[in-house]
């Protein structure tokens, strides 16, 4: 028998395992829930027995043709919907993807792992093994919860659109709209609209861009619209003078001429609804996507930070890879600190 | 420090039947401490063997994870036949297989670990990561029986029994898969000396051995 080639396995550190035991488990908690779900059906014994099976496969087969016609109508109703009947596992590799849901849709970013529970009564669970994703959740019923499993955070959903990004058992939460609920080591925290949750970061500064890598770090805690005003109030100045580029939306709002308090002036809410339409056109028509990227990216604002950042992502995502490394360029130059620099950089060492 | 390839390096052992059998019963059961008990003690060999059969590659978590849980699923169809570590191995493997056959259809950028290291042999350990970066570049372009049979003999020194036995094949088709492997590796080292030095290495592999038993 003759040696084998010298291969060396990498190390695998005491972190990563007790990670690679947490997520395993927890995947294997959701099927054997599922399971058991599917047994807690109720039995018919003695004689019925036969008549019982007889009526329960003419049940299933009636609710299949029933959840095939609905599943079809609403697949060509909502394009690309589809419909999980047992836990998916979603894993991205340079490009993100896009799963649309009854009453959930989901945008898996690049580089990023998901597993998906099947949705039921009780409601569904999805556990984000790395990466970022944003999800848009139709208002749900407080018995049927929607809940992402972060790490050690998890995060309860009733109807929302937000963004979860996960950086080892860290995670970052940012709403958009809509109130989640994020628990962590047995506390919990409301989050509302236009507020990040952070696990455990040390710096202030609070995004609400569209994608979760606009999740910047903010102080220990949630941090609200009433706390950022404050908080820019005091660190606006701080900012202009020694990092103007470093603006949160919330303070780039307000020296667009802000309104009433903590909310975003009339061009600050344009540029937003500008952004959010691209964000929604990336997939169908992305050419119009990058065209109103492109109209926000040349501005001074917080959405020119994210417009520029979506728009490099954007063409790394269409294997352009040149313009991508250019905008991404472009934003590490203009906004070194800024929410996204830490993925632009990863993704333009992706795309090196 | 790297760990050995050598299979010395994990000297678990879950051959013998009685503690299999009452283990596999207290796993069927679902008991979460046999479960755990499970992962703790075959967890470093799995992550091993996907490595060597995989390389390199960001997806080598997930991969272990799904390896656990086709284990975990399948373990009531457990029947003692083959050891239960055989019987692991094949869940993995089959779990390595439906990988390849997956990124076939959609290839996925995978970035090579390349992690630094201050060992005062590290120009030697970077060519030698370099190298086996480059094997595991040509290895994706295999078949996948053929890339399987290949790192299981010549990569995690399994003996050609082992192969066929962990592969559900025969020795004839493992040989000839290892063999065409070889074959194709060694066209292409002709163009890469790293590659070939590599290969060449003292105690590589140079003929599949005849068949065992």
């Amino acid at each position: 028998m003759q040696k084998p080639l010298p291969v060396e396995v990498e190390v695998v550190s005491a972190r990563r395992w007790a990670k690679l035991e947490r997520s395993l488990f927890a995947r294997w908690d959701e099927e054997q829930r599922r399971a058991s779900e599917a047994e807690s059906q109720p039995v018919r014994p003695g004689s019925a027995q036969r008549l019982g099976r007889l009526v329960a496969i003419s049940a299933v087969a009636l609710v299949a043709l029933a959840a095939s016609v609905v599943c079809f109508v609403s697949w060509h109703r909502a394009g690309e919907a589809v419909a999980l009947d047992r836990t998916s596992r979603i894993a991205t590799g340079a490009n993100g993807s896009h799963l649309s849901l009854q009453g959930l849709t989901l945008d898996v970013e690049p580089e990023s792992a998901v597993v998906l529970g099947s949705p039921s009564e009780h409601g569904m669970l999805i556990v984000l093994d790395r990466g970022g994703i944003v999800c848009e959740a139709a208002p749900r019923s407080a018995g049927a919860p929607l809940v992402i499993q972060a790490g050690s955070v998890q995060v309860k959903v009733v109807g929302t659109r937000f963004s979860v990004t996960r950086t080892g058992e860290k995670a970052r939460v940012a709403v958009e709209h809509g109130v989640v609920e994020v628990a962590e080591g047995g506390r919990v925290a409301r989050v509302g609209a236009g507020q990040v949750w952070p696990s455990e970061a040390p710096t202030v500064a609070a995004p609400t861009g569209t994608t979760s890598a606009a999740a910047g770090a903010v102080e220990a805690g949630v941090v609200s619209d009433a706390d950022r005003k404050n908080d820019a109030n005091q660190k606006n100045d701080a900012n202009q003078k020694s990092d103007g580029n470093q603006k949160t939306p919330s303070a780039g709002a307000k020296q667009g001429g802000g309104g009433a308090a903590g909310r975003p002036s009339a061009y600050g809410e344009a540029a937003q609804a500008r952004f959010e339409a691209a964000a929604a056109l990336e997939r169908s028509d992305p050419a119009r996507a990058e065209d109103l990227y492109r109209g926000l990216e040349n501005g001074s604002d917080s959405w020119a930070q994210h417009a520029l950042f979506a728009h490099g992502r954007l063409e790394a995502a269409r294997g352009n890879r040149a313009q991508a490394r250019q905008l991404l360029e472009r934003y590490l130059a203009r906004f070194p600190k800024g929410p996204n620099s830490v993925d632009a950089r990863s993704v333009l060492e992706r795309l090196r | 420090m790297a760990q050995s390839p050598s299979r010395t390096a994990f000297p678990l052992k879950l051959v013998r039947a009685p503690d299999d059998a009452e283990f596999v019963r207290r796993c069927v059961n679902g008991e979460r401490a046999a479960l755990r008990e499970l992962f703790d003690r075959e967890r470093v060999r799995l992550h091993a063997l996907l490595f060597r059969i995989v390389g390199p590659s960001p997806h080598l978590d997930d991969l272990l994870q799904e390896a656990f849980l086709e284990v975990f699923r399948s373990i009531a169809s457990f029947r003692g036949e083959s050891s239960l570590r055989t019987w692991i191995d094949r869940c993995t493997v089959r779990v390595a297989y439906a990988f390849f056959a997956r990124k076939a259809r959609v290839p996925l950028l995978e970035s090579l670990s390349d992690a630094p290291n201050s060992d005062p042999d590290a120009e030697e350990h970077a060519l030698l990561r370099e190298a086996t970066r480059r094997l595991y570049m040509e290895l994706d372009r295999l078949e996948p029986r053929q890339r399987l049979a290949f790192t299981l003999f010549a990569i995690e020194g399994r003996s050609m029994r082992e192969v066929a036995e962990t592969m559900s094949s025969t020795q004839v088709a493992a040989r000839v898969r290892v063999w065409r492997a070889r074959q194709t590796l060694e066209s292409r080292a002709r163009k890469d000396p790293l590659l070939a030095d590599f290969l060449a290495k003292p105690g590589a592999p140079s003929e599949p051995e005849k068949d065992d038993g």
